[in-house]
């Protein structure tokens, strides 16, 4: 689903990507889209990157965000290996456009704070999240219009001109927490209600003499 | 989702607790108020243990992969039909599954006691004390709804072994056995509890004992059918330690099942009764210990899991304390009087239970002993197939012996000159069957003993049948009708004799299948030809194929019998998520015998090796169990109770008859 965003994204934002202009092999478009579900975030990072030079074979080194989990990849990728901090890859850039894209999630709670830097220059880099009531903002750049996507406005914020190597902090709010303590404290109620509708009963009706009974109207 | 669970099953361990406390009040204080809370309670345990396994069928189903039992058992490619099954293919879904059962069977159970009233209170607190175990267990040691901060994009799937229709009903049916036996375990302890350690209980046990039995029947049986098509090595029965947790309550319930007529009837080994009946239940939780604490495995595994721990602990309290009640309120057990006579059906039934008890410890003792053995040397010494077997078949021909005689003694005396008149021809024909076999060259001792002894058995449950038919005949009653209401007018005797047919045809195959089972290994190139036993086998091609989470490499043969011709296609499975490979095994299934083909290898030139069984007479064995299974149905069914005008005069004739041994 949100990979499918990813993509949309992508193809309406094509424009200002190849609209460029041609220096060396960089990050056109960057675009993070970020899932805020419970607890934790999935996070898909599509890279239309351009070869405005003859073909080259890159050694890509994506550094993911500590803790991150569960790296999938999507596209564009031949041989990727996990390291220690991210994955790396060699892929072959034929001259103009090649989309790169992969997901991961990351532990959260009700804030979150990851910084994203990239071996290769960017252009523009477009961040957009989906989650009720969440806030999102980067260290530097400015927020965009909120993206409609089936009935929902997805908040977005928008960096030009980074720097390879350069870190982009990226700061969610307002993120969905599970509350592990909720079916505790539900039980704990009944509990407490069961414990005191007993001890009212143990009052109004004092104890019989002569102890154990046959039970036989009881039922 | 598993909030809600969670929720369900604390909510549960709560009202268990609650209705504790209410039924142990209610009966100190003599508050019918307070009884009818803890009666209530069982109702809304059940009805919480519902709502947490509605809520992990939802999971399961939704494939909803934040719980990480959903995550571990299941993946997006898993079909739904074990999607659903995944629901008992782990630790806590089983667990889980067996509280849901208990649920079931405790508002059967407590809604049914209005007719046991000075039972119901005692057999609503074992049932409430059985709950808040499980309930506990699954709460804070195996809570299926535990959940992953970060859930993984997919699942792990099911054990491939399990990806099997048999192993979807194999587990639900043996925990219906398992359960099964808690109810009338409960009522026993109430009978003790209570002090009227009278017949009451049993009167209400009984059936739901057929129940549990039926159950696990069924249950071994499943479980039998998918160690043969699924392991791929030609068996069915290993003594395993799984199977043998399956087979001791299943010994020790049946030894209940006969006892229990001698108790009813005679008031005799009512203690012996009610100790079988603990003991049915203590292995019943032995069964589930042994195959949920890791202990099989190893003892290190069980150190290492705190779910054993508690079961050990259960285990321990509820054998001390209903075995601590029995010694206690024994005397108060009624005797009855002694056994009159050697020849009569009261000792056949104690000779009956004493070989099935003894079977049921002979077979615990070779479960445990690796267990004990690995814990006082760290080194496991297993005990094989040999040990149960030299155990277990002189068992099984005495058993058979008294199959033959004991239906047909008299209660009290039997008349030695009437019972050899009686056995002359059934014996006779089991002598002839013995000398037809023996003459086409089989010499093995034990099948000439076994063949014997079933046409022997055989005979004298023919005699029965056939001396109830004949006086209904006589009475103008066409043979089908006569036959049925023969059956339908004493379903508990003729239910009996039918379990009792059953496992003669379950014995003739088992004794078959594994006496005379033949085996060859062939490797063979495309269009090879080899031989077994009466069939031909020529060797078609192999072919790949590729599924979802799957690999799969088929090799089609055709077998040829002399008259007809079928395909065979052994596969082999590599489930890629698991990294593991199966067998699919191939077989030709007749009454006669069992065509059994495994792939074994398959080379990249198409040249493939097959291990190739002949196993006779194995639909037998799968047959004598339904068979079992009918006749367990049919002696479960409630007892039809005409109206005195309007039994005729020769129903009563017929009692008098085929019956007159039963009075």
């Amino acid at each position: 689903m949100i990979y499918a965003l990813v993509l949309i994204l992508a193809l309406s934002s094509v424009t200002s990507a190849t609209s460029a202009p041609r220096t060396d092999v960089a990050i056109g478009l960057l675009l993070i889209a970020v899932d805020a579900q419970r607890d934790h975030l999935r996070i898909s990072e599509a890279l239309r990157i351009s070869n405005p030079g003859r073909e080259a074979v890159v050694d890509l080194r994506i550094t993911l965000p500590p803790a991150s989990q569960y790296v999938t990849f999507h596209r564009g990728l031949v041989r990727p290996s996990e390291t220690d901090d991210g994955f790396r890859d060699r892929i072959r850039l034929p001259p103009g456009l090649t989309e790169v894209a992969y997901s991961y999630a990351l532990p959260s709670n009700r804030r979150a704070t990851f910084i994203r830097s990239f071996p290769l220059p960017i252009r523009r880099m477009e961040i957009v999240a989906r989650g009720r009531g969440i806030s999102l903002r980067a260290g530097r750049g400015q927020p965009l219009a909120p993206l409609a996507v089936a009935g929902e406005h997805l908040p977005r914020w928008e960096v030009r001109t980074v720097r390879a190597g350069e870190g982009i902090t990226v700061v969610l709010a307002g993120l969905p927490v599970s509350r592990p303590w909720l079916p505790y404290a539900a039980a704990a109620v009944l509990a407490a209600a069961l414990a005191v509708s007993l001890c009212i009963r143990l009052t109004r009706a004092p104890a019989r003499t002569g102890g154990v009974i046959a039970g036989s109207q009881n039922f | 989702m598993a909030d809600l669970g969670t929720f369900a099953l604390l909510a549960a361990l709560v009202v268990a607790l609650y209705g504790i406390v209410t039924g142990v009040l209610g009966l100190r204080r003599g508050d019918a108020v307070l009884l009818r809370a803890a009666h209530r309670s069982v109702t809304a345990w059940a009805a919480f243990i519902a709502l947490a396994s509605g809520a992990l069928f939802v999971a399961l189903v939704s494939r909803d992969f934040s719980i990480r039992y959903v995550a571990e058992t299941t993946n997006r490619s898993l079909p739904l039909i074990y999607t659903i099954s995944a629901f008992w293919g782990g630790h806590a879904g089983s667990l889980l599954l067996w509280a849901f059962v208990l649920g079931a069977y405790a508002v059967a159970a407590t809604h049914g006691l209005r007719r046991a009233p000075s039972l119901a209170p005692y057999v609503t607190l074992v049932l409430l004390s059985t709950a808040a175990f499980f309930t506990a267990t699954l709460a804070f040691s195996s809570n299926p709804f535990s959940t992953f901060q970060v859930p993984p994009p997919d699942g792990r799937g099911l054990n491939p072994l399990l990806r099997n229709p048999w192993m979807a009903v194999h587990p639900p049916a043996l925990y219906l056995g398992f359960v099964g036996m808690t109810v009338p375990f409960a009522l026993a302890l109430a009978s003790l509890l209570s002090g009227r350690a009278d017949q009451e209980w049993l009167a209400l046990a009984r059936r739901w004992v057929l129940t549990a039995w039926v159950f696990l029947t069924l249950g071994l049986l499943f479980g039998a059918k998918w160690s043969y098509v699924v392991l791929g090595w030609g068996g069915y029965w290993a003594w395993d330690p799984v199977e043998n947790a399956a087979l001791m309550p299943w010994l020790t319930s049946t030894a209940f099942l006969h006892s229990i007529q001698i108790t009813q009837r005679t008031g005799l080994l009512a203690g012996w009764t009610t100790a079988l009946m603990l003991v049915s239940f203590a292995l019943s939780i032995l069964g589930t210990f042994l195959t949920r604490s890791g202990v099989l495995s190893s003892v290190h595994a069980f150190a290492n899991s705190t779910v054993g721990l508690y079961f050990l602990i259960f285990l321990g309290v509820s054998v001390l304390v209903s075995f601590g009640l029995l010694l206690w309120r024994g005397r108060r057990v009624p005797g009855g009087d002694p056994v009159e006579s050697v020849l009569s059906r009261e000792a056949a039934f104690l000779a009956n239970n004493v070989l099935l008890v003894v079977a049921a410890a002979a077979v615990l003792f070779g479960t445990l002993f690796p267990i004990f053995a690995e814990a006082a040397t760290g080194d496991r010494i297993n005990v094989g197939p040999p040990y149960f077997n030299q155990v277990i078949v002189p068992i099984v021909l005495l058993l058979l012996a008294l199959m033959a005689v004991g239906p047909l003694l008299s209660w009290r005396r039997a008349d030695p000159a009437e019972l050899t008149s009686t056995l002359t021809g059934p014996a006779a024909g089991g002598l002839l069957v013995a000398a037809a076999i023996a003459a086409l060259g089989i010499r093995n001792v034990s099948v000439l003993l076994l063949a014997a002894l079933c046409a022997f058995v055989a005979g004298t449950i023919v005699l029965e049948f056939a001396r109830g038919v004949r006086l209904r005949r006589t009475h103008g009653e066409a043979l089908p009708i006569a036959l049925v209401r023969l059956v339908d007018r004493n379903r508990r005797r003729y239910g009996g004799y039918i379990v009792h047919f059953g496992i003669l045809v379950m014995l003739v195959g088992i004794t078959a299948s594994s006496v005379f089972s033949t085996q060859t290994q062939a490797t063979l190139a495309q269009g090879d030809r080899m031989r077994i036993g009466r069939y031909e086998l020529r060797y078609e091609d192999a072919q790949g194929f590729r599924g979802p989470d799957l690999r799969m490499t088929a090799a089609r043969l055709t077998a040829f019998d002399g008259v007809s011709s079928t395909p065979l296609t052994p596969r082999h499975l590599y489930h890629e998520s698991q990294d593991e490979i199966t067998a699919e095994v191939a077989i030709r299934s007749t009454w006669r015998d069992d065509l059994y083909v495994v792939l074994i290898g398959l080379s990249a030139d198409r040249v493939a090796t097959f291990r190739v069984l002949l196993n006779p007479m194995v639909q037998w064995l799968w047959t004598g169990a339904l068979v079992i299974v009918f006749g367990g149905l049919i002696a479960a069914l409630p007892a039809r109770r005409p109206q005195e005008k309007e039994r005729p005069a020769y129903v009563e004739q017929t009692a008098v008859a085929a019956g007159s041994r039963i009075r």
